[in-house]
Parts: C-alpha cells; structure tokens; sequence
C-alpha cells in the first residue's frame, strides 16, 4: 500500500511540476502583464532557470499576483470563490450519483425491457443536451412561467447571511439570524435548478456506465453462484454485482470532475452563481491575465489532485489491485 | 415549494429590502476615483453627500451639506457656509467622535488636489474627474474660516463651479476616519470600506454577487423609509430582464428597448421613462482628410438617415438629435435648422468636395451597451449602407469600451460612434470636454476639432455668472456649431427604468444616476403564496412620467 501511495505522490509532483512549466511558460508571453507573478525583470530573459524558480517561490508563498481590478491576491479571491462552486459541484455530483446509480441498475435488471430502453434513450438526451440551452429552458419553465424556482444567484436578496465558511447551507444554518431556519430553505431552493442543469450531463454519464457495468456483473460465474446458494435478490444486486460494477463507475467519476468544472463555468453564468467559472469568465471579459493564470493553475490543481484521490481509492475498492504485492 | 410555508404569517423578509438589479460591480466604494455612472451608484449616491444636490429629477442645484453659500461679485470667491450636527456612519472598526465640519470638506477636496497630501496616493486608480475637469488650475485655496465656514478661491471665474460641487466626485469623506486609518497604517481601506453622511451605509459587498446597505440611522434629513437595500450585481441584461420579471429585483437598470417593450405589457412591472442628458453622435476626425473639408462632413450629414436609426436601434425611445446638448437642457437652441436627409444632395457636395468617386471609410464602434447607444454596432451599420448610397465605402471595427476610449483620445480613428452624459446638468459639460480646443489636447473632442472662436464664445459663458448672457453665447455657439459640423448628432436617448409596482417615490435623474434616497416599499398583504408575483392586489397609477423640460439651473 505504502508503494502504491508513494507512487502516486510521485505523479502528483511530477503533474504539478509540469504544470508550473506551462503556466510559466504563459508568463512568458504577456511580461508586461505578469510582472508581479514571476518576479522578473521585464526585458531580461537571459536565465529562464532562474526566473522559474523565482516563479515556483512566489506560487508557493501564496503571492500569485495582484488582480488587475481590485488588486486584491489572486490565491485570497480564488479561495473566496471556490466555496460556491464546490457546494454546487457536490450537489451536482450527489444529485447525478443518487439517480444516476439506481437508474443504471434498474435498466440493468430490466435489460432490453421498456424500462431499460427508457432510461438508455433519455440518458442519451442528456449527454447531447447543450446545457446553457437547458439552463435557459429551465429558467423558463420553472422561474418565469410556473414561478416555483427563483432565478438566479446563491439565496434571496432579502437574507443577510455572514460569510463565515463560504458555504451558504452552512452559513445560513450557522447565522443568528431569526430567519436562519428560513434562509436554509431558501438557500436550497436556489441550488435546485443550477444542481440540475450541471448535473445532467453526469448523471446521463453515470448511468450508462452502471448500466454496462452492471449488466457484465450480472452476467458473470459467481452472481450465477450467488443466485444458486440462494441468497436474497437486493443482497445479490447491492452487495455482489454492484461492488464489482463500482470500479469502473469510480473512474468515471474521476472523469467527471474535469466536465463538472467546465460545467460551472456556464451554469454559473446562467444563474447569476458567484463562483469560480464565473470570477473566471468576468476576467476574461476584463483581459485580466494575472487573475486568468491564478485561477488556471488553482484548478488545474485541483483536478490534478483529485485524479490522484481517485487513484488511490480504485486501489481500495479493486481486489485484484489490493492484493498484488 | 420548500419555503411556501414560512411566510404565512403576513409580513415577510422581503417587505424590508429593495432589491436593484445593478448592472455591474463597482470599481471602488470612493467616488473620488473613478469616473463610471456604476460606480457613483454604489458610492457617491448612497452614501455620501455633496456640499450642493440637485433637486430630485432636475438640474436645479439646493443646498446639502451647506446650508447656503456667498459668491463674490468676481465669481471667484465662493463662501459655503456648512450644516451643523450632521453625523457619519459607524462601522465595526470606526465610531465618529464630532459631527461633520470644514476639515472633511478641506481633506475631501485637498486629497484630490494637492500631490504631497498623504492621500494623494493611497490608491492605484487616479482622480479622474478632478483632473479632466482641471479643477486643480481652477482652485488657488481652499481656507477655513471656521468650522462651519469655508472659503474656496478661484483663479478665475468659472460659472459651473457651483454644479461642479454637486457633482460625483466632490463627496465628502471623513477627516476623522482617514486619520484614524493612517495611524491604523492601513490608508487603502478608506476606499474601500467608505464612512460617509449619506443616506445609506454599507454592510457588506461580494464582488460581482451583492453590495448590502442599511438605512443611517442618524442621516441628517432623518432615516430613510426604506431599512435595507440590496444591489444585485446582473451584467447580463436578459438575466436582469427574468429576475425583474420574477420579482426578485424591485428595480432594474439600463433595459434594453426590448425589455421596455415587454414590460409595458406586464401588470407586476411599471416603466418609467424621463429624457435623458445624452447625445450620440458621429464623430468625424477633421485634423484628417477627407473631414478636414467643412463639405465633406456635411454631407456626411446629408447622407445619414437618423429617423430610421431611431427606429431600429432604440425602437422609438429617442429623438433626432441636431445640436451638441439635448433639448432638456437649458440654453438648447431650438432655432437651428437640421440638414435633412438627402442622399442627393450628399452626393453633389461630395462632388464639389472633390470626391466625385466616394471613398473608403472605417467607422468605429464599442461593443458595450451604453445609456445613449443601446447598440451601437447596429447604428454603424446602418450608417454603412446609408453610406453607400452615396459612394462612401464603410468599413466597421468593433472595440471593447476601455480600449476604444484610450484609442479615440489618441485621435488614431477617423470617424468613430461616440456618446455622452452630462453629470452636472450645465451645458458647459458639454461644450467644453467635447468641442474645446483645449479638449484636443486630452483628447475627449473627438473631433479634434479647434475652433477658436467657438472657444472663444464657450469660455466667455463659462466665466460669466449671468445666466441669460450665456444663454446668448451658446446659443451662437451652436449656430457655429451646425455651420461647421464636426459631428453628424444622431440621437438623444430617453431614459428607462423597469421598476415592479411596489416602490414608491422612485425618481430618475437626468444625469442617469440611480437614486434610493426617499423611495420606500408599499407594504403588501401577504396572500398564502409569495410566489405569484404576478398577480398584484392591487394597481398602482400609470408609470409616473417625469418633466424635465424646464429644467433650467440655478446659480446660487
């Protein structure tokens, strides 16, 4: 276990390593622009060793520049943002993996049925869905026409709630306020289009693959025992075949975080989200290169790392892994 | 439906927070700072006050924080004599130990003006109104006479001076609180977490999501009717149509003529319109040939079409424009013949010009939406095809605003769509920054067009104090003006606010600012469900319509 974690340290370094380069490397570019970030001298190129470490010494302190419209640290801004998009990624993901799962499997024992076929042509829908179409769509529908979903943003404009972790199910449960209880709700009812919008595509993913996955575990030698010794119908689905089928729904899921992230950067557009995809869009409009590069290599990061995670837990879950020595 | 059930008892939240869809985040919280209509929404109107205001919906001037004022018979010499007891906010880190006096007024103005005051350079963004309105030439000392007394000297007459210290960017900040910042070592945060004497303070501010503020509790015209107010930060105008729309913003700013239209047909949406300070115009660069030929630009007003203009680019919500200032403003000159829409005689003088055969033009455009010019893309091409009925050849580039601005002052254009708002409702605001020839130098006349003795009549209005001989002067002045045409005006846009029925005593102003003071909330009888906002108990009259055409100035 200890060389398969030290392994996947190694990628980690080597990734980061790699990453740094690129990003460095975009300094290059715009000097002018970057200045503060690699703590060069504009027209001295001449020792790009040396610059780099420079750059790796401020990206490790922390100073990833000043952003060009309220010069505020860009790593201060990011992190000020990504509590936003990681409550909305999380309940996206739980959103698709809740249904995404026992859809998967009920077309996979229904195989060919109605069901089955059901589920294959609407999950087909969702992949193909362009979602800044949906989005819209929804916002229609729900906000304007039946009005039983607010429009846009993180929770209604009438609650005062402190930004204490970034987390607003959290904050609002946390505020003093006697409305708490009542912004809570609020709060969820505001997640529940921009959860559905970028879950869509996930969960269109998610259940396709539990459908295949399940649908070989089911047909394997020792589901066929199972059934023979007689063991109950849910034992058999959820502990035999939906363990063995979980391995490639795993790696899906680490698949998924890089499409969640491109997801949030238009659905949060679409619902006013004050995220990180949407911090990003709004320096893109601003030609704000120290506050684009700081976010690049902040999420760049995170996908890195939790590609790794994934990594690390496919070796936990995987038998065959597990056990090779 | 998860909340459905948290508002049955009647009254809720929502009754005590004006929300306002904004349409974007603010440069600072000083509106020292910056020269953006957004940023003085969020700084200058909420929470600070002036030494002068303007009366609600006009450009009458009434007295703020001073209660009264002496000019000199030279007009240099301006006594303003300062209310007493008026309080600023408190914030977490600051409590006010003096109510406001001279020295707030001395470190509002001296921070701006003298380059060795310790504030001078706090911030990275400049004084951009102080400087381009060249104030610092202007002033030659600011004394105190006593507390509640103040002197400001001039070098010479300047007419507008009055209207300049209403203006944005003259907001009184506090001496107290900035020298309790300095010896904090932390200066920056007088921008930035603002103590003002305004109606409003502010609570809290998200970049690009929300800025919070609550009601002062001891404004010195008494605490607002309205507890709390919201900014909804929505750059996307749509995003801000749907959420007016579904009654989650009260007000909403700059809508698209296609959301006026929509909106009208509403029951839960009021439009109130009041014409604008405004002007779009064509802006041709006559140190350049072919414009530096009077026939040529002339011409150019011949050939366009502004009336389909004013149907296809503002759906109807504007007027033809033929001088430099909107007809609102006074001192307009309603005698001035526009040249008609002609294509051929366009083309005659084109060809007595020398310019039988037409030639090539690039015309340039921003992409943003601005309050005179909702698309201005659009207007260029129709400018083009007018164009080319008469053998001009029109090529369009499309800049971002900041970029397209740095460009045409450098004067690197060679006709370019431009715009502009007054902020002080005097018509010298006009004049001056657009036509002078001192403007060429910093490049606002975009024309770069030097007319000395245009200049020589718009400098004489500015240093006479009486109001009817300048009205003489500039009204010669726009005689001048269409004899020589340096611009081809096209439109002067109306102004449109979507407001939901519920907000009352909203005013809009004519220089395009939003303002929250004394508008309040009608209180409504909650049915069961908060969700249907789109069916009212009841109607409010029709959208109030606001008269500015008297709008004349006073000067003290």
């Amino acid at each position: 276990m200890a060389r398969v974690l030290l392994r996947q340290l190694l990628v980690l370094l080597l990734s980061l390593v790699t990453l740094t380069i690129f990003t460095f490397s975009l300094t290059l570019f715009f000097p002018q622009d970057m200045v503060i970030i690699a703590g060069q001298t504009t027209n001295d190129f001449g020792n790009l060793v040396n610059h780099y470490w420079h750059y790796l010494n401020s990206i490790l302190s922390g100073e990833w520049g000043q952003s060009r419209i309220n010069g505020q640290n860009v790593l201060d801004e990011f992190l000020i943002h990504i509590p936003a998009t990681i409550e909305l990624s999380v309940m996206a993901l739980l959103f698709s993996l809740c249904l995404g799962l026992p859809l998967g499997i009920i077309a996979a024992e229904n195989k060919n049925k109605w069901q089955d076929k059901l589920v294959v042509s609407s999950t087909l829908i969702g992949y193909s869905m362009p979602i800044f179409w949906w989005g819209m769509l929804l916002v229609l529908l729900f906000s304007l026409t039946l009005g039983i979903a607010p429009v846009a943003s993180r929770i209604g404009f009438e609650y005062d709630i402190l930004p204490v972790t970034g987390f607003m199910l959290i904050d609002t449960l946390l505020s003093d306020q006697p409305y708490a209880i009542e912004a809570f709700y609020n709060a969820l009812e505001h997640l529940i289009l921009p959860t559905i919008v970028l879950g869509t595509i996930p969960l269109a993913i998610f259940t396709r693959v539990t459908r295949s996955a399940m649908i070989e575990a089911l047909a394997s030698d020792y589901i066929r025992t199972a059934k023979a010794k007689g063991l109950s119908y849910s034992r058999i689905i959820w502990l035999h075949a939906l363990r063995n089928a979980l391995i490639p729904i795993v790696t899906v899921i680490s698949l998924q975080i890089s499409v969640l992230i491109t997801g949030t950067l238009i659905t949060e557009t679409i619902f006013a989200w004050p995220g990180v995809g949407k911090w990003l869009l709004e320096a893109v409009y601003r030609r704000d290169l120290v506050t684009l590069h700081g976010g690049l290599l902040a999420i760049a990061m995170i996908v890195i790392m939790m590609n790794i995670m994934v990594e690390i837990a496919i070796h936990f879950i995987n038998p065959k892994l597990r056990r090779r020595k | 439906m998860l909340a459905a059930c948290h508002y049955g008892d009647g009254a809720s939240v929502k009754d005590h927070v004006l929300v306002y869809c904004s349409e974007g985040s603010p440069e600072t919280f000083n509106p020292q700072l910056s020269t953006s209509g957004t940023t003085f929404d969020a700084s200058s109107r909420p929470l600070y006050n002036r030494l002068v205001a303007f009366k609600p919906g006009t450009t009458f001037l009434q007295p703020s924080l001073a209660t009264h004022w002496e000019v000199s018979k030279d007009g240099t010499e301006y006594r303003f004599f300062l209310r007493k007891n008026v309080q600023f906010h408190a914030n977490d880190s600051f409590t006010p130990t003096r109510p406001f006096n001279a020295d707030d007024v001395i470190f509002s103005l001296e921070r701006q003006w003298a380059k060795s005051h310790p504030f001078h350079r706090v911030s990275s963004l400049r004084f951009g109104y102080f400087d381009s309105m060249e104030l610092g030439n202007l002033i030659s000392a600011i004394t105190k006479v006593d507390d509640h007394q103040l002197k400001i000297t001039l070098k010479q007459a300047d007419s507008p001076f009055l209207a300049t210290m209403a203006m944005d960017f003259t907001s009184i900040l506090s001496a107290e609180y900035a020298d309790q910042l300095m010896r904090a070592g932390t200066p920056e945060l007088i921008d930035t977490q603002p103590i003002g004497t305004g109606p409003f303070q502010l609570v809290r501010y998200q970049p690009d999501a929300f800025i919070r503020f609550k009601a002062h509790p001891d404004y010195w015209q008494g605490k607002q009717p309205l507890e709390n107010l919201v900014y909804a930060i929505t750059p996307d105008p749509s995003l801000r149509f749907a959420r007016t729309l579904a009654g989650e913003c009260d007000v909403m700013a700059n809508p698209l003529p296609v959301h006026i239209e929509v909106a009208a047909t509403q029951k839960n949406l009021d439009v109130i319109e009041a014409p604008g300070l405004n002007i779009a115009f064509l802006s041709m660069n006559t140190q350049k040939a072919p414009f530096n030929n009077r026939k040529v630009r002339i011409a150019l007003n011949h050939a366009i079409n502004k009336s389909s203009i004013i149907q296809a680019v503002y759906q109807d919500t504007a007027r033809v424009a033929k001088n430099p200032i909107p007809p609102s403003m006074w001192s307009y000159d309603k005698s001035v013949s526009d040249y008609d829409y002609n294509p051929e005689r366009a083309r005659r003088l084109l060809k007595e010009a020398g310019y039988s055969d037409g030639f090539d033009l690039n015309i340039w455009t921003m992409s943003a939406q601005r309050a005179y010019n909702p698309n201005a893309k659009k207007m260029a091409e129709l400018i083009q095809q007018d164009l080319r009925q008469v053998g001009i050849n029109v090529n369009i580039s499309t800049f971002e605003f900041g970029t397209f601005l740095a460009k045409t002052r450098r004067g690197d254009h060679h006709a370019a769509l431009m715009g502009w708002i007054s902020d002080n409702g005097d018509p010298d605001n006009f004049f001056t920054p657009l036509l002078s020839c001192s403007a060429t130098l910093s490049g606002t006349n975009s024309a770069f067009w030097c007319n000395p003795q245009f200049s020589h009549l718009i400098h004489q209005a500015r240093s006479t104090g009486d109001v009817l001989s300048r009205q003489k002067l500039y009204k010669k002045a726009q005689q001048l003006f269409k004899v020589e045409s340096p611009w081809v005006p096209i439109a002067h846009s109306t102004q449109h606010v979507i407001v939901n029925p519920r907000v009352q005593n909203f005013t809009i102003y004519p220089s395009g600012g939003v303002y929250f003071k004394g508008v309040s909330l009608r209180p409504k009888i909650r049915p069961v469900d908060k969700k249907k906002p789109k069916k009212p108990e009841s109607r409010q009259p029709s959208p109030k319509k606001l008269d500015t055409k008297r709008g004349a100035q006073s000067n003290g």
